[in-house]
């Protein structure tokens, strides 16, 4: 599978911030969620595919070319939605339409139109007058439509209600089906990541933990109700221990621990999303 | 020229939603334009640093200041200021290139009707009619025209973005404050060492040596045109837009 993108031993110091050294390789097809605390760096390294900032170190390609070289064809296969817009407080939405569309070739103006209406968004309304949330419906219905390979979304759903969320998760996944598209997405919201996510990327104060398969991380995670009293012994995997509660992250050899210990358990119950990345974070920042 | 006309149409954007702010721009350069036109006169007769104050004024930011204030340069992140329309379309499939002509683009509405207008009126409205022939006169309009091209596009590259201490509202105004003095300063200085103002001595400039002062302002025009693009696209180069 050819790659959209790629990341190779990028870094970046912003005053007393080091961001990397960061790997990462985005294949077409797939959904990567940048997942970390605040400041770990996620919405630094979206900015750095942009060639918005220059790594100090290493290389960021897109479409192979390097996005800081001579050459911005690149520039047509990505999209980029940040979390904080800037420049459009001036323009309606159909001022603002009428310009960026002509600048995508594969622009699907049909899908624009649809989310306009799926979201309310009023397009003779001066950007900066609308409200957060309808600003971001309306950047992402900017965004989205552009058909580019690469997508890069900054927090997309963080002022959206309910209602629209769901909407916007089932439009993305409708929007996958083509499946030569990629996103890159930074999120808060658990239930994005959960329902969207293919691949985990966590970032921890500007350190690469890891890239996790999302449903492969979520399997490799249980908590058992143990029953009788809990043996002294560290158990293989163990994460934390809580009365009759055991988490840990190699269930397969925490059940053959059990069997070999004589240690029954009521239930055995995978942990969600959120709790996994929780676990993670803070098993990094202990270690 | 394509990329002059592309650079046109993204220009364009910022112009057309600027119609108000053109419109108070018209006002008030007619104003200072009235103002030092009637005074020259004086100007000539006594000399005074105001005067050359307003007239380089005109001649390098021309209108700038008043764009509206979406516009205007603005607090990025961090101590970063630039222009918002910059960085938006620094996010875009647009060339460096084009976005950098575009702005200066933006500068050339913003300063050269007002600078077209302040000599047309003072050839009609002051003195200098009876000072310049119609040939010094040219001269005269090349060697300002030319000065609002190699000192006026600097302003322009400053929407690329700037560090530094000044980028707090407060901050700023306590430099431009500064500067405007400074300025001042410096006018004063020169009417002292030399008797008169630079405006003076760019009348007698073109009268004593017309050819040449078109040859070197034309030449300048072009070095500076061309410096301050190259110059701009260093700094988008160099700057993080976090």
């Amino acid at each position: 599978m050819n790659r959209i993108a790629e990341i190779s031993q990028a870094e970046k110091t912003i005053d007393d911030f080091h961001l990397g050294p960061i790997n990462i390789e985005i294949k077409p097809g797939t959904i990567t969620a940048l997942v970390g605390n605040n400041g770990s760096g996620k919405s630094t390294l979206l900015k750095l595919l942009m060639n918005l900032a220059k790594p100090d170190k290493g290389n960021i390609r897109i479409s192979e070319k390097l996005v800081f070289g001579p050459d911005e064809s690149w520039k047509t296969q990505v999209s980029y939605q940040p979390q904080t817009v800037i420049g459009w407080n001036a323009f309606t939405g159909n001022t603002l339409k009428e310009f960026i569309s002509p600048l995508y070739p594969d622009w699907d103006d049909s899908l624009f139109t649809k989310m306009a209406k799926l979201f309310d968004i009023p397009l003779n309304k001066r950007f900066g007058k609308l409200s957060q949330g309808v600003q971001q419906k309306l950047n992402l219905a900017l965004t989205v439509p552009r058909n580019t390979p690469l997508v890069l979304l900054d927090e997309p759903t963080s002022f959206m209600d309910i209602p629209s969320k769901k909407h916007f998760i089932d439009l993305l996944a409708d929007w996958m089906d083509d499946g030569n598209r990629a996103i890159v997405m930074t999120s808060h919201q658990s239930a994005d990541i959960m329902k969207l996510a293919d691949y985990l990327y966590v970032l921890q104060g500007g350190k690469m933990i890891g890239t996790y398969e999302k449903d492969e991380l979520i399997g490799s995670y249980l908590q058992y109700w143990m029953k009788g009293e809990m043996p002294a012994l560290p158990i293989p995997g163990e994460l934390s221990r809580e009365h009759q509660r055991l988490i840990t992250c190699s269930p397969e050899a925490a059940e053959a621990f059990f069997q070999e210990n004589d240690l029954t358990f009521t239930s055995a119950v995978p942990l969600d999303l959120e709790e996994i990345i929780s676990l993670l974070l803070t098993e990094r920042k202990e270690r | 020229m394509q990329e002059w006309k592309q650079a046109y149409s993204l220009a364009k954007l910022e112009l057309k939603a600027s119609v108000f702010g053109f419109l108070f721009a018209i006002i008030f350069m007619m104003i200072v334009i009235l103002s030092i036109v009637t005074s020259l006169d004086s100007y000539l007769g006594n000399g005074y640093a105001g005067f050359d104050f307003f007239f380089i004024l005109i001649f390098s930011i021309g209108a700038i200041w008043t764009k509206p204030k979406d516009f205007q340069i603005k607090k990025i992140s961090g101590n970063l200021s630039a222009s918002p329309l910059l960085v938006m379309q620094k996010q875009l499939p647009i060339k460096q290139e084009i976005i950098i002509k575009s702005r200066f683009i933006v500068h050339f509405f913003y300063s050269f009707p007002f600078q077209v207008l302040t000599l047309f009126a003072f050839y009609l409205y002051s003195p200098l009619q009876g000072i310049l022939s119609i040939s010094s006169f040219i001269a005269f309009s090349i060697m300002w025209l030319s000065f609002g091209i190699y000192a006026g596009y600097m302003f322009p590259t400053a929407d690329a973005g700037d560090k530094g201490p000044f980028t707090e509202t407060t901050a700023a105004v306590i430099f431009a404050f500064v500067l405007i003095i400074g300025i001042f300063f410096v006018f004063s200085f020169i009417h002292i060492l030399f008797g008169n103002g630079i405006v003076y001595w760019s009348i007698i400039l073109v009268q004593k040596w017309p050819i040449l002062s078109t040859v070197v302002s034309i030449l300048l025009a072009f070095a500076g045109f061309k410096h301050w693009q190259y110059y701009m696209g260093k700094r988008m180069n160099r700057f993080d837009y976090l």
